[in-house]
């Protein structure tokens, strides 16, 4: 990483900090009750103190989200080249697809708890739900979008459905499904704080209702603090790896 | 980098990712379960009766569910005394609590079977019974109604007579309108406020000044408040005309009542000296809740709310010279058709219920 790139990010460091010093600020000036609004540097020691707590939590979490985000690339990837191989099966299909985002998982997620029960299925139907649908979508589009000329040159050559899928459509396609990947790994740990929200032996979810019914509004934050550092690493992760595998498209595209 | 090295570095970070947090929570599920320990404190028991439930040998254990009606907390410690006194398991139980669910309440949890008994409060179980979702009342947790709506002593609110007008913040039951109203009627008010519905902590509510006032109870958020200095006028409903009624409850399913009988004797012998253990060793108790292993780590970042808590509530576990857990007809009339006249109880369609037969709700035949 250049020190121009590194350098591309101060604009948002230098915001983050403002906020962070002013929301400080405001709180030791008193201007609001601990109980209702911790300060930042208050919930960084809680997460300190509460590490060994919070670290078993966050390793629960951590695992549904990684595990339902896998689930839902490997569903939505699948999903979009059955879609794209059979027009039969995109017009009975997609309209399932899209009613399926309709649910709203406030109301589902409850009625998972007692058909399924407390261990971690619920919780990763959650993640996949959330997750499934973004990946599907864009890597849809992207099929679709595979550029004319070269399946005409690959028909020229007598190439196989599967082949023309494999060499051109599906590498083509790529750029969209990251796309589609990196929305998701933003969602998946929010899907699966809320799958836990409803019910669960442990989990971030759990940890923060318990430590709101506790009075410990303290700790609820530095268990946010962990979520947005989940999120962002995976989003992260995500990148990177789209790094490795699409070069050229990095290449070619400026990236903001 | 070739091209394959970049589709197997592509699949191979993700696996691998996968596989490091799998492994960790492994190691820390393994971790957890070989640090934990039965702690066994012999205890004199105070009842004869519950003298020789440590001492048989235990039988093959029957599994049974408990659904809890909130994080643990005092009302529970009655529970936690006797598991972690190895009652249940002396009686041939092995006994698992369900871990609360913000959307899945303990009533449906045990009508509909994930649950043999379940914590619960008197308007939950006559809601239950007028939606078609009977659940019974085997076992009063305290004697006593102890819940009080409360405002700030800042707020210059100082007797219910000057809530008219003002902001009440509720959990949004039709029920809540009536007892309120009621409350600040009887004190020469008119009864008429403003009912938000909050998802949220209402002692967090009334702190932030959104909401004039709110109901709680006094076992446990009023000595929150106290402990963090928190100055409050206090409105027992009892004393401003409601009727007194029992909160929480121990409640199991008919069908249950009608396969197990024997089971249901068990547990409630084992949770009988729990809370009459509780009641009599206040301090110890509150120990046991806070040292129990059932508890998730993390639950009481302050035990001092806890020792102040149970010290409050021990003696409201049953009154003087009578059994923990017995009900009476009165409570069960008295309060449930003042909320059932008053429309706070709906059908399954929405319709007010008027009347129902209340002794079905409730019973102590399960006592020892």
């Amino acid at each position: 990483m250049t020190i121009r790139r590194l350098a591309g990010y101060g604009p948002a460091l230098v915001l983050t900090l403002s906020l962070l010093a002013l929301w400080e600020l405001y709180v030791r000036a008193g201007h609001v009750s601990v109980q209702v609004l911790p300060s930042p540097i208050a919930i960084i020691q809680a997460l300190i103190n509460n590490w060994s707590v919070i670290y078993d939590n966050t390793l629960q979490t951590l695992l549904e989200t990684v595990l339902g985000l896998s689930i839902a690339a490997l569903l939505g990837l699948l999903l979009a080249i059955t879609l794209d191989i059979s027009s039969w099966m995109r017009r009975s299909i997609y309209p399932l697809l899209i009613t399926s985002q309709t649910i709203p998982i406030i109301a589902l997620a409850p009625l998972l708890l007692i058909w399924i029960g407390y261990d971690i299925r619920p919780k990763l139907i959650v993640v996949t739900l959330y997750c499934f649908f973004p990946i599907a979508v864009a890597t849809i589009d992207g099929l679709a979008s595979a550029e004319p000329e070269l399946i005409k040159l690959l028909h020229s050559m007598r190439a196989t459905r599967w082949q023309i899928l494999r060499l051109v459509r599906l590498p083509g396609a790529m750029p969209a499904f990251f796309s589609g990947l990196r929305i998701a790994a933003a969602y998946s740990v929010i899907g699966a704080i809320f799958g836990e929200y409803v019910g669960a032996e442990k989990g971030l979810g759990i940890y923060m209702q318990r430590a709101a019914n506790s009075f410990a509004t303290i700790n609820v934050f530095a268990a946010i603090l962990v979520t947005t550092i989940l999120s962002l690493l995976l989003f992260g992760l995500v990148s990177l790896i789209e790094r490795i595998a699409l070069p050229w498209y990095h290449g070619t595209v400026a990236r903001w | 980098m070739k091209s394959r090295t970049r589709l197997w570095l592509s699949i191979g970070i993700p696996v691998l990712l996968i596989i490091i947090i799998v492994g960790a929570f492994l190691w820390q599920q393994h971790a957890a379960s070989s640090g934990v320990q039965t702690t066994q404190n012999p205890i004199v028991t105070p009842e004869s009766q519950c003298a020789t439930l440590g001492k048989s040998t235990p039988q093959q254990l029957t599994s049974m569910n408990l659904a809890l009606d909130w994080t643990p907390n005092t009302n529970h410690t009655g529970i936690y005394v006797a598991l972690a006194q190895n009652w249940y398991r002396a009686e041939g139980i092995d006994l698992h609590l369900l871990p609360y669910s913000a959307s899945v309440t303990p009533d449906v949890l045990v009508s509909t079977g994930k649950a043999d008994v379940g914590v619960s409060f008197t308007e939950g179980i006559v809601a239950d019974a007028a939606v078609g979702q009977p659940v019974v009342s085997i076992a009063a947790i305290i004697q006593h109604n102890t819940s009080a709506l409360v405002t700030l002593a800042d707020s210059g609110l100082t007797r219910p007579s000057d809530l008219d007008g003002k902001t009440y913040g509720g959990f949004g039951s039709p029920y809540e309108s009536a007892v309120v109203g009621l409350v600040i009627q009887k004190d020469g008010g008119k009864g008429q406020f403003r009912n938000i519905t909050l998802s949220v902590d209402a002692m967090q509510a009334l702190e932030s000044h959104r909401i004039d006032f709110v109901w709680v109870y006094e076992g446990w958020e009023v000595i929150q408040a106290q402990r963090q200095g928190v100055k409050l006028n206090i409105f027992p409903i009892t004393s401003y005309g409601i009727p007194d009624y029992y909160t929480p409850n121990l409640i199991t399913s008919p069908t249950e009542i009608k396969q197990k009988p024997e089971l249901l004797r068990k547990f409630m012998l084992a949770t009988a000296c729990g809370y009459e253990y509780a009641r009599t060793h206040p301090q110890q108790a509150a120990q046991l809740l806070l040292s129990s292993p059932e508890v998730p780590a993390g639950t009481f970042p302050d035990p001092g709310l806890v020792l102040a808590s149970q010290a409050y509530l021990s003696p409201r576990y049953a009154d003087p010279a009578r059994k923990w857990g017995l009900q009476d007809a009165a409570a069960w009339h008295a309060y449930p058709q003042f909320i059932m006249d008053s429309g706070g109880v709906l059908d399954a369609s929405n319709k007010p219920v008027h009347n129902m037969n209340l002794d079905a709700l409730y019973t102590n035949q399960f006592l020892p």
